[in-house]
């Protein structure tokens, strides 16, 4: 009943016009992103980073929750239209959805793509709301040692973060940690790595470098490989509406893929793409006509649709819960908050309950928005991808330069940036993933803080900082999410083969 | 090549911060000092990157391959024009730096030719001052001529 209460609260937060005005540029950022290849919502989440100062806590949660959810919708339509995912967890939709276009039923597959990611995200975030209050309420047991057990839970799972090899994610994680530890100690006072440097005293900001590892080295990526721009013939309005027979078989897909979506959000790594690729296999094996399968079938839209939108909401939870992004555009969210000095764990919902169900409410209304928004108006959105890159390059470009220096006003921000942008572009040249590095910058200092307040209470007893009960179980839970993914890909495998 | 280097780049990073991190005070268990957590990162960098620094010279690297056509002269160019923004910014000021940077980003990347260029660049810089300054109230770099925008505003 409180749960409710609270809902009923967030909504009447989120309808506030101002809420309302960041939902609505939130979601179409969120849709050219996703339209657009090369930029995604990360890249936009990193360069949009700073100007979240302008809003409040809540509004910021709702500007990003709006872009997330926008790029699902907006890759969507590419890959449906064109065949051109603009996102990676769109990719899977092309398979059928491009070839239902050839067959003239590109409408349909667009609507049943927007219904079922409308439908994932009611129900993901049902989820989303559960999972967090329960989480949360356990969480509030917690002291340093748990929270050392949370870091190295993080840590650990980070690896799985990066599609590249074990070994590079692992380099890339020591490497974020190593950048967070310059600057000042703050249990002891003692300068790090300063190397005399007053500036560095003050540590290296997040905000500089995920723009510069995110933001400019996609720019200067876009560039080295000179994106083509498509174009796509006009989708009129009464061929949007699927048949009675289409909806039919659509709409268990998308119940099933909302499910699989939001659990495997909650596992770390590129929820939303795995997401939509276990859900394409799962009806794949469930349907009784496989062979339509690649072939324009509509299930093959709507499942995956639906999952990649509630895996977004389920990578909610762990960092609103416990204060851990799992994947990278979670970190960007973790960023805007502590900019508002705002540090996401289990007190959150009790300390913050405005900012929590506010922006739970407004997910809900980002994804309603994003249902009325987009079938209406994709003919628009897909003539953005006319828009040469010659001039969206400088143009994202200028806006990350104004966007680092509004918030310290220093040059040497800007400098830092433009040299993560270069490192971040030879790092992608040679397979090393960006983002385990700018996660371990956010979870270090809470790892090291721990680790050193547990060490002192306990006085260095190493089994009372390890081997709490809530530590164990929390240990126990890494080693199961860690293998999780394995498994699945063994099982998907599996399918595959046969 | 590319993964030498880099795995060279990044060892020798490591060896920089073992460096650093070793002057710091370790402490003991019961009291933890500053240099305990660079410490066992450091030894993690220097594991890590020893094995990819290995890895990188005795294997024969696996070549991504290139996109066609692949522009690395556009990107040196552009990540040239990025890392000297900050000291034009510093001495010209927002309008005159960026507007600088932007019209040699739109020339390396062939837009509309030079004069069309230089109209876009400037009415971008110009639209973006009036935007984020003026309308937002955003904190930039301000001299004379953002003065002059400043009192036509009143």
């Amino acid at each position: 009943m409180e749960m409710w209460q609270s809902v009923v609260h967030g909504f009447s937060i989120a309808l506030q016009p101002i809420n309302i005005l960041y939902a609505f540029t939130g979601c179409v950022v969120g849709t050219i992103t996703g339209i657009l290849p090369g930029i995604g919502p990360l890249g936009a989440m990193a360069i949009l980073l700073s100007f979240t100062l302008y809003m409040d806590a809540a509004g910021a949660m709702v500007f990003f929750a709006g872009i997330y959810f926008g790029a699902m919708y907006g890759g969507s339509t590419t890959s449906i239209l064109l065949n051109i995912p603009g996102e990676n967890a769109s990719i899977i939709t092309c398979i059928d959805g491009y070839k239902m276009t050839q067959n003239g039923r590109g409408g349909a597959a667009l609507t049943v793509s927007a219904v079922g990611s409308f439908v994932a995200g009611t129900i993901s975030i049902l989820g989303l709301m559960v999972a967090t209050s329960l989480l949360g309420s356990a969480a509030l047991k917690f002291g340093p040692p748990e929270f050392v057990a949370i870091g190295v839970c993080g840590l650990v799972l980070l690896i799985k973060l990066s599609d590249g090899p074990f070994l590079k994610s692992v380099i890339m994680i020591f490497l974020g940690m190593a950048i967070y530890s310059v600057g000042i100690d703050y249990l002891t006072g003692t300068l790090r790595f300063t190397m005399g440097i007053e500036v560095l005293s003050q540590g290296i900001d997040f905000l500089p470098v995920a723009l510069g590892l995110f933001g400019i080295a996609e720019m200067l990526e876009t560039a080295y490989v000179s994106e083509k721009t498509g174009s796509a013939r006009k989708v009129k309005f009464r061929e949007m509406l699927p048949t009675r027979n289409e909806w039919r078989r659509s709409l268990p897909p998308m119940c099933r893929g909302s499910v699989i979506g939001f659990l495997i959000g909650l596992i770390p790594g590129p929820a939303p793409m795995i997401s939509t690729f276990v859900s394409y296999i799962t009806e794949k094996k469930l349907s009784k006509h496989p062979e339509e399968f690649g072939q324009g079938a509509i299930e093959g839209v709507a499942g995956p649709e639906s999952a990649n939108n509630a895996a977004v909401s389920g990578a909610y939870v762990p960092l609103l819960a416990l204060g851990i992004p799992f994947t990278p555009a979670m970190a960007m969210v973790l960023g805007a908050l502590l900019l508002h000095n705002i540090t996401p764990g289990p007190n959150l919902i009790q300390e913050k309950p405005d900012l929590f169900w506010g922006v739970i409410a407004s997910m809900y209304i980002a994804n309603f928005m994003l249902l009325i928004l987009n079938l209406p108006m994709v003919n628009l959105f897909v003539n953005i991808l006319r828009t040469p890159m010659q001039i969206l390059l400088p143009i994202i470009i200028m806006l990350s330069f104004i966007g680092v220096y509004s918030v310290n006003s220093s040059p040497i921000d800007l400098l830092i940036m433009a040299l993560c942008g270069i490192i971040g572009f030879i790092f992608k040249r040679v397979g090393l993933q960006p983002a385990p590095l700018i996660i371990a910058m956010v979870i270090g200092p809470m790892f090291e803080n721990s680790l050193r307040q547990s060490l002192l209470i306990s006085g260095g007893n190493l089994g009372n900082v390890f081997l709490r009960p809530i530590s164990l179980t929390i240990y126990l839970v890494t080693v199961v999410i860690f293998v999780t993914p394995w498994i699945l890909k063994r099982v998907s495998n599996s399918f595959y083969t046969k | 090549m590319k993964h030498k280097l880099t795995a060279v780049s990044l060892f020798c990073f490591t060896i920089l911060y073992l460096i650093g991190g070793w002057e710091l005070k370790l402490g003991t268990l019961r009291k933890p000092g500053p240099g305990l957590f660079p410490r066992r990162v450091g030894i993690g960098l220097l594991v890590s990157t020893g094995i990819y620094l290995w890895q990188a010279l005795t294997k024969e690297a696996e070549s991504k391959p290139t996109p066609e056509p692949a522009r690395p002269w556009i990107v040196a160019l552009l990540a040239g024009a990025i890392l000297v923004y900050p000291l034009l910014l510093y001495y010209l000021n927002f309008i005159l730096a960026t507007f600088a940077v932007v019209y040699f980003m739109l020339i390396v990347l062939r837009f509309k030719g030079p004069l069309w260029d230089l109209v876009i660049a400037l009415g971008l810089v110009i639209i973006s001052f009036l935007v984020f300054a003026i309308g937002l109230g955003v904190s930039l770099s301000v001299g004379p001529i953002e003065e002059i925008l400043f009192q036509l505003r009143g």
